[in-house]
């Protein structure tokens, strides 16, 4: 005879009610097919990012950048890295490097081609795509082209380069302005093109040497850093520049993002959301697992019985029952686990660049034991309960009457009602896991929501009057002079731009500083601005206002104490003076520095509703004959916490809150004529300012303009420091005799949607256009957008499935525990039929369980909902439909869809005889 | 009159290896107000022919007829009507609601037909079968007795035409098990209501005005058929 153990009990307890193990058979397949998904998917997105860097940055660890104190072996007898290459820098052309590499730096760097071969020999050169359009360089691999180079420290020379190969772009996604921010005076760049160690080297300048490591194995890159510094912080050896496992560059300490690819807070957060996913839908497995367990058990509650009064200790009660816990686990863990191995192979096929498919036998480790923790800890409370099971019958009405106390009888009552209601007095906890899932359901589906609303809002930015484009010219000016760059962008280029496809304007946006010629100057500049204008008042009067005004907080940057202030106006007082003196200003004229912002007649157009006083002639305005003048009324509000001052708002609108400081009464007004001086000189130079005779060396021009027209909005704050701005437009400048080549920035307006090819082929144009102007930045706006709402549209997508999933899982849970009820229930059901209830009383009975789960999660939703709607994105006012109707419908829907299952249940049950009923406990 | 009849009623279980006839055939009929003793041994197809009666199961043939209108040609929703408004059951193992109070579980059919209870006739019932005193407790604080009457209470609380009654002693000690009969009895004749009972105890049998023994299935013996 076989002997009789606890598995064999298991397994004979499965065959014998396979269908009853169904739900917690899911709810282990499900619980340990998320572990392995998402454990898997962390591990994916770990080696597709780090895969990701590597990509970009070959094997790089680290570098050190023109460090020629530090010698290789310096280096390596520190201890952290064990590869070291070279890479010689050797001139630069159009900002950017020609370089060579050692064997070593080549391994190292890993530069991979887009077309073509490495450099072999003299006059060979390969270079990254960017370089190529920079330069304008038009040549095909095999071709031939000379280049005017300028050696480092050195004299430039034109060479002639035959084109072997093209880059895969590697240097031009370095942030080179932050390494070269701590790096101070090092040359700390890549070379975009790369020529053979075999070049004949320059016959001036110098060669810079970048030095590029590997880490050694179980050296952290935080380590390696640390040797650097002593134990105050400071540097003890040239700058080491890191690359972390995500790509970020950091620099002792200091962290900064790739230009593209990942960045630290992006993976993380996908971390987040992956382990809030697996998370939640962990929780819901486990509550389904102990759902599915408790059913199971409370359907053998006779059988635990019988085993307790022969003898079954309580331990033997949970390892016979567990034991069936874990053979279905046994079977169903190859089975999930394949499963999750296929998803997360399906997702790495649709997100390459996001999550790599690499099964690790490390992995599978932390799967197995959270697999386990998680049937363990599900199974616990139901395996507890069961095992405290009353040896001699099964006493669940005394348990009942023990728990529910004394019950008030009532003389009228609904049936279904009443036993819905005390039944779920008796398991309060019972909608609990369902009403959990539906109501993360629901914050998904908001989630969702609120995503499209910002990819709407983007959407609608990029179609309508948005800059697609903006360009930055960074002439360097201070209050009273404006610099110009050699090579500006011109009319000509605009007009170009204007013709490319898909644009529909190019709108430019210049400001001046000018200097106001004039007797007296208004009070309205020192009401607005107090501290620009501070050498207009005498030290008295600029502490007394300081203090009753109360905007001392305004400038969190200036020192507001009351020597702070007077040193203010002491070199504020100074630089006015030393302008006055240079550019031989009377005695007794006061200098006002005034922006003088230019902008096309549209934009000047626009403002006819803001015109406090005369009118726009845009004609007088374009003659040079009349300015607009802005002088708004401005508002502060001291942010005080706890009689503490925490900062200010300043505003050109009323707030809640806020005094007016400032008001034009009269102070400016329409015909009023002012005498204007533009103080202009070639590229900015800011050891130059400091200069005796700065300002007398600078081109002095000379207008009177009068006031067209007094504005009061809140255009002056539009890149403007100063209170009162001044209007004009390209043509009324010209006109006054301020002819100003330069742009500040560029608009460029498109038709309307484009498709992804045609807005990369405009970028290129466009980028190429204004890569004429020196000092020129482009930031390509409609890029960002589409980046974003492509990005948002994957975690919509994501959501909008987990939002259907958890849908799925939580249907399935109410309707699994109703189901488990109505089996248990059976012979209640039996009794009621006997006594004349039909299907829909029995049906009662179940509902209010689906209700309360269903309530449950939409109190959750609701909560989530008027936060949505409180913030930014739920101002569009189809949010205010779209959100209840989201929250609403969906909960309706799950409602339906359980009362449809709960119907087809008790149609189920009925079908049965009454008899089969009733026997069937 | 006959109050409910059957024609050739059969009931057969596929079960296992073979077919079991639990009714085979049986035709019988129930005067209004009678009461009416099915007997039998264990198996031989008793209790089936009181579902079947009462219309809590289906017959695998044959014909029940209430008040000369055929039981198993209603919808279920006219069934469950008739069984709160015309039919009365006390079962052996009581099957009390677990969630309701005596009380409230006595007051079942008349809330399932959504009408207000006749107090002082429920109050006579209560009073006759003495659980008075246990109206709010739940089942699983009583006696099998006190669920007993508590179940028969219920049976009777919607005034039914026919009681069904099954092994209603069976759980029940001898003393119980006689007050419970009696009561039936006396229920039964001051309200008119027509008494099927299910017993294999032959003294309780002796008790109705018609016997009828079951064997295999078929009717053995009928007291209330003339033996020509």
């Amino acid at each position: 005879m076989k002997r009789l153990s606890v598995n064999r009990i298991a397994a004979a307890g499965l065959r014998a009610d396979q269908r009853g193990y169904r739900a917690m058979a899911a709810g282990i397949f499900l619980s340990i097919f998320f572990i392995a998904t998402l454990c898997q998917c962390a591990w994916g997105v770990y080696v597709a990012a780090v895969q990701g860097v590597r990509a970009r940055m070959g094997q790089a660890d680290a570098f050190y950048f023109d460090a020629d104190e530090y010698s290789d072996a310096d280096i390596m007898d520190e201890g952290s890295f064990d590869r070291l290459g070279h890479i010689a820098m050797t001139a630069q052309a159009g900002g950017l490097y020609i370089g060579s590499y050692d064997e070593a730096a080549a391994s190292i760097m890993d530069r991979r081609y887009a077309s073509g071969r490495a450099p072999e020999k003299a006059g060979e050169m390969a270079a990254e795509k960017s370089f190529l359009d920079h330069l304008s360089i038009a040549a095909e691999i095999g071709e031939s082209f000379e280049l005017t180079v300028t050696p480092i420290d050195g004299l430039s020379e034109t060479r002639t380069y035959t084109l072997t190969g093209v880059l895969a772009e590697q240097t031009s996604r370095f942030d080179w302005d932050s390494v070269a921010y701590f790096s101070e005076t090092r040359f700390c760049t890549l070379p975009s093109a790369l020529v053979s160690q075999e070049e004949a080297p320059f016959a001036s300048g110098r060669v810079v040497t970048q030095r590029v490591m590997t880490l050694k194995r179980g050296v952290s890159l935080e380590k390696a850093l640390a040797r650097n510094f002593d134990e105050d912080g400071h540097l003890t050896a040239p700058l080491l520049i890191g690359l972390t496992d995500f790509g970020r560059l950091t620099v002792s300490g200091g962290f900064f993002s790739w230009n593209d690819g990942f960045s630290d807070e992006e993976v993380t957060t996908l971390f987040t959301m992956l382990a809030l996913l697996g998370g939640s839908l962990l929780l819901a497995c486990c509550v389904g697992i102990a759902g599915a367990m408790e059913g199971q058990l409370a359907r053998k509650t006779k059988e635990i019985g019988m085993l307790r009064a022969v003898g079954a200790t309580r331990r033997q009660i949970r390892r016979i029952f567990g034991r069936e816990a874990w053979l279905v686990a046994l079977v169903m863990a190859p089975v999930s686990l394949a499963c999750a191995c296929l998803a997360v192979w399906g997702m790495s096929r649709a997100f390459p660049s996001l999550i790599a498919f690499d099964i690790q036998p490390v992995i599978l480790v932390p799967i197995a034991l959270m697999s386990v923790a998680c049937i363990v800890i599900s199974a616990f409370v139901p395996l507890r309960r069961a095992s405290r099971t009353l040896p001699m019958g099964v006493l669940r009405d005394t348990a009942l009457l023990r728990r529910m106390g004394r019950v008030k009888s009532r003389s009228s009552y609904k049936p279904a009602r009443l036993i819905a209601w005390r039944q779920n007095r008796l398991h309060p906890l019972r909608p609990l896991g369902a009403g959990a899932l539906t109501g993360l359901m629901l914050v998904c589906m908001l989630s969702a929501l609120s995503l499209f609303s910002q990819m709407s809002d983007q959407v609608i930015r990029s179609n309508a009057a948005f800059s697609a484009y903006f360009y930055m010219d960074y002439a360097t000016t201070n209050s009273y002079y404006t610099m110009l760059p050699e090579r500006a962008l011109s009319a000509g280029d605009i007009a170009q731009i204007e013709a490319l496809p898909g644009v529909k304007k190019a709108r430019e946006r210049s400001a001046a500083n000018v200097c106001w010629i004039t007797d007296s100057a208004p009070s309205y500049l020192t009401n607005a601005d107090l501290y620009t204008y501070s050498y207009l008042l005498s030290e008295e009067e600029l502490l007394r206002r300081a203090h009753t005004q109360d905007d001392a907080q305004l400038y969190d940057y200036l020192d507001t104490s009351d020597e702070g202030m007077i040193e203010i106006r002491r070199e504020a007082a100074e630089t006015n003076e030393r302008v006055r003196r240079e550019t031989g200003a009377e005695a007794g004229e006061a200098l006002v520095p005034l922006g003088l912002m230019v902008l096309d007649d549209e934009a000047l157009r626009s403002y006819a509703s803001d015109v406090a006083e005369g009118a726009i002639d845009l004609d007088a305005i374009n003659r040079g004959e009349q300015v607009l003048l802005c002088a708004p009324d401005r508002y502060v509000r001291i942010e005080t916490k706890n009689g503490k001052v925490i900062g200010a708002r300043m505003s050109n609108k009323p707030f809640q809150g806020a005094t007016l400081i400032a008001h034009n009464d009269g102070d400016f007004s329409a015909g009023e004529t002012l005498e204007l001086m533009l103080l202009t000189g070639p590229e900015a130079d800011f050891t130059a300012q400091s200069a005796e005779g700065f300002y007398a060396g600078l081109e002095e021009r000379r207008a009177a303009v009068t006031i067209g027209a007094v504005l009061n909005n809140t255009t002056s704050l539009y890149g403007m420091d100063s209170a009162v701005t001044l209007f004009t437009t390209r043509r009324g400048l010209n006109a006054m005799g301020f002819s100003m080549d330069r742009v500040d920035s560029l608009d460029i307006y498109t038709e309307g949607a484009m498709s992804a090819e045609e807005e990369q082929a405009l970028s290129e144009s466009v980028e190429s256009i204004l890569r004429r102007a020196d000092n020129m930045s482009f930031y390509d706006e409609l890029q960002t957008a589409r980046a974003a709402r492509q990005q948002n549209a994957m975690v919509m997508t994501a959501l909008l499935s987990v939002a259907l999933l958890f849908f799925a899982v939580a249907v399935s849970m109410i309707t699994g525990g109703v189901t488990r009820r109505i089996r248990s229930d059976a012979r209640m059901i039996g009794t009621l039929r006997a006594v004349g209830a039909d299907a829909k009383t029995v049906a009662g009975c179940y509902r209010m369980q689906i209700l309360l789960s269903i309530a449950l999660g939409l109190l959750v939703g609701l909560a989530c909902m008027i936060a949505l709607l409180t913030s930014y994105y739920g101002r569009a006012w189809w949010m205010r439909i779209a959100a209840p109707a989201c929250v609403l419908g969906f909960s309706a829907l799950c409602y339906a869809a359980c009362m449809l299952a709960l119907r087809s249940r008790i149609r189920e049950t009925i079908s049965r005889s009454i008899v089969e009923n009733i026997r069937e406990m | 009159m006959d109050i409910i009849r059957c024609e050739q009623l059969s009931k057969i279980y596929n079960a296992g290896e073979g077919r079991v006839a639990a009714l085979d055939g049986v035709t019988l009929a129930f005067e209004k107000g009678a009461f009416t003793a099915i007997t039998g041994p264990s198996g031989s197809g008793k209790s089936t022919l009181l579902h079947l009666l009462g219309g809590l199961d289906t017959p695998t043939s044959g014909k029940v007829y209430y008040q000369d209108e055929e039981l198993y040609k209603y919808r279920d929703n006219q069934l469950s009507v008739l069984r709160r408004r015309r039919f009365g059951f006390v079962f052996q193992s009581y099957n009390l609601v677990r969630e309701l109070t005596a009380w409230e579980n006595i007051l079942l059919p008349v809330m399932l037909d959504h009408r207000k209870c006749d107090q002082s006739y429920l109050d006579g019932i209560i009073e006759i079968l003495g659980i008075g005193d246990r109206l709010s407790h739940l089942p699983g604080a009583m006696s099998g007795g006190q669920q007993q009457r508590v179940c028969i209470a219920r049976a009777l609380a919607n005034k039914p035409s026919i009681l069904f009654a099954d092994e209603p002693t069976g759980n029940l000690d001898g003393k119980s098990g006689r007050e419970v009969l009696a009561l039936l009895k006396r229920l039964g004749y001051e309200l008119g209501i027509t008494l099927v009972l299910v017993t294999h105890d032959q003294s309780v049998a002796e008790q109705a005005g018609r016997i009828i023994e079951l064997r295999d299935g078929i009717v053995a013996r009928d007291s209330g058929v003339s033996e020509a």
